[in-house]
């Protein structure tokens, strides 16, 4: 069997349809939009079309999980017990087996919202993240980059199935929002413990994860504002072995990433 | 002059054609009992994409008036792209409620001036008279929608299938079901309205 699986391998049939996010990103209308004064972008049922927003967001989460299963699953496989040791590969296994619930889970809270599997197109720059050559870079992109922006989704989420009053998704969400501080918390304790006598190394890895964490900020749908959709949940980071340190260092890549795509759009606006 | 206007007639943002529009609109208007001799205009927001859905519907001086958000038309899969059987199903609600407007619901106030819960309830009595005209109809999605702003409660589900199941509501009847709802609903009352409508999202001039 193939080691190394590209993203264009993976499995889809033809209900998905895949996009670029970055086209998204660069659509002309989300400059329109933008200028426009909406109030805080923050998930909650008062905010102009939430019902919508919702649910995209939960398919966003399916496809979400459905590459961080493919992710962990290629890790658990990829490496053989001369590249990392066997008990990472057992976390990375039953990691897998977490993420294959969570795609079920997901599919309900689809189901549930009135969404279908397939309704909004496909970006897989999550499982791209999850295809490093490096066992480490793995773990800091997947574990602590892609599994952190599941924690901020995942907490946006369930406080807006707390605000909405709706028990099933607050419910599910909590459940699966524990599962990946656990998934964080794993690359966390694996990256100091792979790295612990080669700071390069462990350096290497956390500059890969700010690559990542930027990209993952969509250009400022994450953050800590009210502009932000998704806010960067804290406490769960904090309780994932995140230091306070590294939390300010990623709300400042937020910012960053925020301000290179407005800039980047407003380029893209003057040259048409 | 042709019963039914569509602004803009050109779209540059969204692969839209007014004249398809126009003509759905056309063939649904008779569908839903628009009477023949009220004028139909629809103003298309094409700045505002997925998941930025919204529309509204009013009777201004005998004429039907309809706002849509792009993102209403919007195929989810394609960007800026047009969806047909998804348009012509909100192009339906839409028209059903601007003929509502004519009958039981004269008193209702204007669009900007409902609630989310009367809004919620007035889509889901629409989108239930939309689902037998045989056209394609999104229920748990409009069930969820009613949920959200009229409370995850037996009632609610119970005074949904009323909704969607009836055809002769007014306005009333309407507003004492949103009543009802909100009696059994144990959630504090919401901050402010929502949905999304032209004059929260209209652009800068």
């Amino acid at each position: 069997m193939k080691k190394i699986l590209p993203v264009e391998e993976l499995a889809r049939d033809s209900r998905f349809v895949r996009v670029q996010i970055q086209e998204a990103m660069m659509d002309p209308r989300q400059m329109k939009v933008a200028e426009r004064n909406t109030g805080s972008a923050k998930l909650e049922p008062e905010r102009p079309a939430a019902p919508d927003r919702a649910r995209q967001l939960m398919h966003g989460i399916f496809m979400g999980e459905l590459q961080a299963l493919e992710g962990a699953g290629r890790t658990t496989f990829d490496f053989d017990d001369e590249d990392v040791p066997f008990q990472l590969k057992l976390d990375m296994a039953r990691q897998s087996w977490d993420e294959s619930r969570h795609c079920e889970i997901s599919v309900k809270l689809a189901e549930h919202m009135g969404t279908e599997i397939g309704e909004f197109s496909e970006a897989t720059f999550l499982y791209e993240a999850a295809c490093a050559e490096d066992a480490l870079l793995r773990l800091t992109g997947v574990n602590r980059a892609l599994e952190g922006l599941a924690i901020d989704v995942f907490n946006t989420m369930k406080l807006f199935g707390d605000n909405s009053g709706d028990p099933v998704l607050a419910a599910c969400e909590d459940w699966m929002l524990a599962d990946e501080v656990t998934h964080v918390k794993m690359g966390s304790d694996w990256l100091r413990r792979l790295t612990e006598n080669d700071p390069e190394r462990r350096e290497r890895a956390l500059e890969f994860q700010r690559t990542v964490d930027k990209l993952f900020s969509l250009g400022g749908f994450r953050g800590e504002t009210d502009e932000n959709p998704i806010q960067l949940a804290r406490k769960f980071r904090q309780m994932a072995g995140f230091s306070t340190d590294e939390i300010d260092e990623l709300s400042e890549v937020t910012v960053e990433a925020q301000a290179e795509a407005e800039a980047a759009a407003t380029a893209e606006q003057r040259a048409s | 002059m042709a019963r039914v206007e569509v602004v803009p007639e050109q779209f540059t943002l969204v692969e839209y054609n007014a004249g398809v529009i126009a003509g759905i609109a056309e063939e649904l208007a008779s569908k839903v009992g628009l009477p023949d001799d009220v004028p139909i205009r629809i103003e298309i927001d094409e700045e505002l994409p997925l998941p930025l859905t919204g529309s509204t519907a009013d009777v201004v001086d005998g004429r039907a008036e309809l706002w849509f958000s792009g993102a209403s038309f919007e195929d989810g899969r394609h960007r800026a792209t047009f969806n047909e059987p998804v348009a012509r199903t909100e192009l339906a609600i839409e028209l059903f409620r601007a003929r509502d407007r004519l009958e039981g619901f004269a008193d209702a106030p204007v669009d900007e001036q409902l609630t989310d819960a009367q809004r919620a309830a007035w889509a889901a009595s629409a989108e239930g008279r939309t689902a037998r005209l045989g056209e394609l109809t999104r229920k748990v999605r409009r069930q969820y929608v009613f949920r959200l702003y009229n409370g995850f409660t037996d009632v609610a589900d119970q005074t949904f299938e009323r909704l969607w199941t009836g055809d002769n509501f007014s306005w009333a009847e309407l507003e004492a079901l949103c009543a009802e709802c909100k009696a059994a609903d144990p959630r504090p009352e919401p901050k402010q309205k929502s949905a999304i409508r032209k004059e929260s999202l209209r652009a800068p001039s």
